[in-house]
């Protein structure tokens, strides 16, 4: 029985009232489907406990926390296989939809990290092949430090690490979605799965016209020696291109083609798309349990590649970074230290989700 | 209902492995070692018996990895109110997680005489 400070009738339900409404707010800190399952019953048990301590911070700050940890769980970075409705379905099934959030999670991290990490990869490309220029000209001081040569090879394998990681990846889910389209799956599962296959196909041919429409204007490599082809870097620069300093100098942006600056807003929505588009038939496809652990493992490869990659971009800024006080025309920017923290973020998001993914699958 | 089946290491690990929410699972499936009980009869009853308020969030948390582990289940709910109760594997993993707190701190305690003198 909840106690209750004695009131008249009339005060008494105007307290359970407001104390309904700030339990409701309260609630409102959980995702939806947590939500559905545990609402009415965490509901009661917060007006309880406010008539008990009307005011309380920290009821209020535990309940954000729990919130916010519920909704990395249900985004697949963190905890447990949150059940449904009691008695609607099994643990098992709770599990693979917690596992196929968490692959998902850890698809879109890496798949973001690769996308600005390629960012940075062209910045190096573009640095090597300016500095090869310059080193023609009689009596033109060195450009390159060993520093941001053993970045520009470094980071050259890790990309194609992480491209081969992907290509590995993308393969068994492919398989498995073509398979569920054409046995059909479960009920429904075709439509879920056609909206998003569909959806990744348009974004993607919508980046390659992008990305060679716009590639032309690739400084070129003038017949040097470069690290990668020039045809891949020029379409590497140009789908990257919206990773620049020059958004926080409008006044050259403005003096960009007008086809530049509109790919240049229009590509990271493109990406965007075309990443949720890959994580939700990931998260959709209703992966066998051995194809699951193979992408977990894969995932662990990853994080081991991105955080190679991530050693290599730091030990990059640290010598030629914008604090390093080198004056050459290529150098680090503060863009480049901007993009590094992203990558850290999008790696610490990877590793979490690789980490969750682990637990599920071992039935923790 | 008694489940008399000994709880081994591989059941404690389980609850160990709630890392930070170990100290809330075991006092959750301690109160519901005596009968099966809704959120705040249990707030109340782990207060009662441990000195210890589990604040909401941090009892929500704590039922719903309960449950998705199997060691927990929830019944039908009662004016929205909905109660839990103990699981056979719950009750094995909470016999395995005591018995090794036991050893614990029966060695602290014979320690403590032996060095220490008793209090």
């Amino acid at each position: 029985m909840i106690p209750r400070r004695e009131c008249t009738e009339h005060d008494c339900r105007a307290e359970d009232a407001a104390a309904r409404l700030r339990a409701a707010r309260l609630v409102r800190w959980y995702p939806r489907q947590w939500r559905e399952r545990y609402a009415d019953e965490f509901t009661e048990l917060l007006v309880g406990d406010i008539a008990e301590r009307p005011d309380s911070l920290a009821r209020t700050l535990d309940v954000a926390r729990g919130g916010l940890l519920a909704r990395l769980a249900g985004a697949g970075l963190a905890g447990f296989a949150l059940t449904g409705r009691p008695g609607s379905c099994d643990l098992a099934a709770a599990r693979g939809r917690h596992l196929a959030a968490s692959l998902s999670a850890l698809g879109a991290a890496s798949a973001l990290f690769l996308i600005i990490g390629a960012a940075q990869w062209s910045q190096l490309l573009i640095g090597w092949v300016w500095a090869a220029r310059l080193r023609q000209q009689p009596g033109a001081a060195p450009q390159l430090l060993a520093a941001d040569r053993n970045a520009t090879f470094g980071v050259s394998a890790a990309i194609l690490g992480l491209l081969a990681l992907a290509a590995l990846a993308a393969l068994p889910v492919l398989v498995t979605v073509a398979a569920r389209l054409t046995t059909g799956g479960a009920p429904g599962q075709r439509g879920r799965l056609a909206r998003p296959l569909v959806t990744l196909a348009a974004a993607l041919t919508a980046l390659v016209v992008g990305g060679r429409s716009v590639e032309n204007n690739w400084i070129g490599t003038g017949g040097l020696h470069s690290p990668v082809p020039g045809g891949v870097a020029a379409f590497i620069w140009a789908v990257t291109l919206f990773v620049s300093a020059y958004w926080a100098h409008p006044g050259m942006l403005a003096a960009f083609p007008d086809a530049e600056r509109a790919w240049m807003a229009l590509s990271p929505l493109v990406l965007a798309i075309a990443v949720a588009s890959a994580a939700a038939l990931v998260r959709r496809a209703d992966l066998s349990p051995r194809v699951a652990r193979f992408e977990a493992r894969l995932g662990v490869a990853c994080c081991a590649i991105m955080t190679a990659f991530l050693a290599l971009c730091a030990a990059w800024l640290a010598a030629d970074g914008p604090l390093a006080g080198r004056s050459v025309l290529f150098h680090a920017g503060w863009i480049n230290v901007a993009s590094a923290a992203v990558l850290a973020l999008t790696l610490a998001a990877a590793v979490q989700a690789s980490r969750t993914a682990g637990r599920t699958l071992s039935g923790r | 209902m008694a489940h008399r089946n000994a709880g081994t290491p591989a059941d404690d690990a389980v609850l160990a492995g709630f890392g930070r929410y170990a100290g809330p699972a075991t006092l959750i499936l301690s109160s519901l070692a005596d009968g099966a009980k809704h959120g705040y009869a249990l707030t109340k009853d782990v207060e009662e018996f441990a000195g210890v308020r589990l604040a909401p969030g941090t009892l929500y948390e704590a039922l719903s990895r309960l449950e998705s582990q199997g060691m927990i289940e929830a019944l039908k709910a009662e004016d929205r109110r909905r109660p839990y109760r103990l699981t056979a594997a719950g009750a094995a993993a909470l016999r395995a997680h005591l018995a090794a707190q036991r050893r614990a701190t029966d060695t602290g305690l014979r320690r403590l005489a032996v060095n220490w003198g008793s209090a």
